[in-house]
């Protein structure tokens, strides 16, 4: 009886830790304003409270663990409707289960202060692999509450990628190239990125940092950015304004602006190998 | 008598006119798939990879032109007939408007919307996506600027299926993103909303979007948002 009952509880810790299991923390360069924070307290409430039939239910509200992210995922597809084939090739899978998963966490850099969901720090890549032929056959980003956010396939049958027909990011590719430059690169993590360098929720790039510099790494390139020194509203940048003209005017050859994920924009500058 | 004008009876007309889009684009044919109330709008609209990153406006509005039927421009092409530069840090959102305007037809009246505004922010935001779905629902593509003004993409689709409260749900909208994702992104409903934040839209193409609000937004909600419709008793006040 005894040994039942220490197994019971060895079972018992072990099932709390992997539910209590907890991301790394993400770090940012920028906040949201208060009133972001109230909204995103607002909704998690929303979502903490749903129940089955509510739009905003999902099994496991802010998931922390790789198994209640791909749970929410299932559950979330399993409710929709498709037409096409992509997602039809899926539901079979998963009905054999045929899938494996892979969760990335990402930083969002790109869009963290979002108006009807407040103030938003991760999104969670989900990649689905083919269990028998291990091709990945889709990936899904979920917002940080467990709620689905886009659905990406492929449109020729073959991997996710850019244009460049990059894919996903290693850390150790990264850190490589960092210490070619001359970095020692600390706090890397997978970040998304808006504006002149292409790091979206589905292929994410790679940020790290040495003392107060940042940078980032993409498609084989590093840069660093220079938010201590330019900071431009987003807003304005996108339009017709005078703070887009003298932001434009600012940028030299390789430079572009990016978001820094909250209200502003950046200059990302190329790094050269030594 | 004033009639009061029940936001309820505003907001999700997305899912509504995607069941409107059934009704009239697809024929009457108001289940599509296997068994339940599902429905889809599909506007076909060709999909364009962006050669550059700086390319996804002229890309989207090279899209919505020969959706239109007109000549094919390359990328480049089209974003200096736009007047972008594209060579350093893309179109404005202006330049986009501008685009649609001259090089598509449907687009004839583009305007840029968003969702601010004085009102209730809920309501707002509703009518926002119900002119986008009332655009897409009348045969038109709207192009959407999404992600802190840092890209741009064109809706063409939408699902929704219903919900195990009866409501209607609206649950995702497929765009034509001209970065990588090709015609297969599928967006869903309440991520969507969050990332959208101003659209260019033809004028005419909403014509009607306030009506159908009025009566089907009471039916809709949609899949990750839970700001409508909103509860017994916690209607916003009349404006």
């Amino acid at each position: 009886m005894r040994t039942l009952n220490l197994a019971f509880a060895l079972a018992l810790l072990l099932s709390v830790a992997s539910e209590t299991q907890a991301w790394p923390a993400q770090w940012f360069l920028e906040s949201c304003p208060a009133a972001f924070d109230i909204e995103a307290a607002k909704f998690a409430q929303a979502v903490r409270r749903a129940r089955p039939g509510s739009p905003v239910y999902v099994p496991h509200p802010y998931p922390k663990t790789e198994h209640a992210v791909f749970a929410n995922f299932v559950e979330q597809f399993r409710e929709m409707s498709f037409d096409d084939e992509p997602e039809r090739d899926l539901r079979a899978l998963l009905d054999q289960q045929l899938i494996r998963y892979d969760v990335v966490e990402v930083a969002e850099w790109q869009m963290r202060c979002r108006p009807i969901r407040g103030t938003s720090d991760r999104r969670f890549l989900l990649r689905l692999f083919h269990v028998g032929t291990g091709e990945e056959v889709g990936r899904m980003t979920l917002h940080e509450s467990g709620l689905l956010g886009t659905l990406n396939f492929s449109d020729d049958g073959g991997p996710i990628r850019l244009g460049d027909g990059h894919n996903i990011e290693s850390f150790d590719e990264a850190a490589a190239a960092a210490r070619a430059a001359g970095i020692n690169p600390k706090d890397l993590q997978y970040i998304t990125l808006g504006g002149g360098i292409a790091c979206y929720d589905a292929i994410p790039c790679i940020a790290f940092r040495q003392g107060g510099r940042v940078f980032f790494y993409r498609s084989g390139k590093l840069y660093e950015l220079e938010h201590e020194k330019v900071r431009v509203d987003a807003q304005r940048f996108g339009g017709e304004t005078p703070e887009r003209a003298a932001a434009i005017k600012m940028l030299r050859p390789g430079e572009r602006f990016v978001t820094l994920g909250g209200l502003n924009m950046t200059i990302a500058k190329p790094i050269r190998d030594r | 008598m004033k009639t009061r004008r029940r936001p309820g009876a505003i907001a999700l007309s997305l899912v509504a006119y995607l069941l409107l889009g059934l009704v009239t684009i697809g024929g009457c044919k108001i289940t599509i798939g296997g068994g339940g109330s599902y429905g889809n709008l599909d506007l076909g609209v060709p999909h364009y990879h962006q050669p550059d990153l700086f390319l996804c406006g002229p890309t989207s509005v090279l899209m919505w032109r020969v959706f239109n039927g007109l000549s094919y421009y390359t990328p480049p092409q089209l974003g200096d007939l736009m007047g972008c530069p594209w060579r350093t840090s893309g179109c404005s959102r202006e330049q986009i408007v501008d685009g649609a305007r001259r090089y598509t037809t449907s687009g004839y009246d583009a305007y840029l919307d968003d969702y601010g505004g004085i009102g209730w922010p809920d309501v707002l935001r509703a009518e926002y996506m119900s002119r986008q779905i009332t655009s897409v629902n009348n045969g038109v593509p709207v192009i959407a600027i999404i992600e802190n003004n840092s890209h741009a993409v064109l809706v063409h689709a939408g699902n929704y299926t219903t919900a195990a409260n009866g409501l209607k749900q609206w649950d995702y909208v497929k765009v034509n993103d001209p970065l990588a994702n090709g015609p297969y992104t599928r967006w869903v409903a309440g991520d969507w909303m969050s990332v959208n934040i101003h659209q260019v839209i033809s004028r005419a193409a909403t014509s009607g979007w306030e009506e159908n609000f009025n009566e089907w937004g009471d039916e809709t909600q949609a899949r990750g948002w839970h700001g409508w419709p909103p509860m017994d008793g916690e209607w916003p006040p009349e404006y």
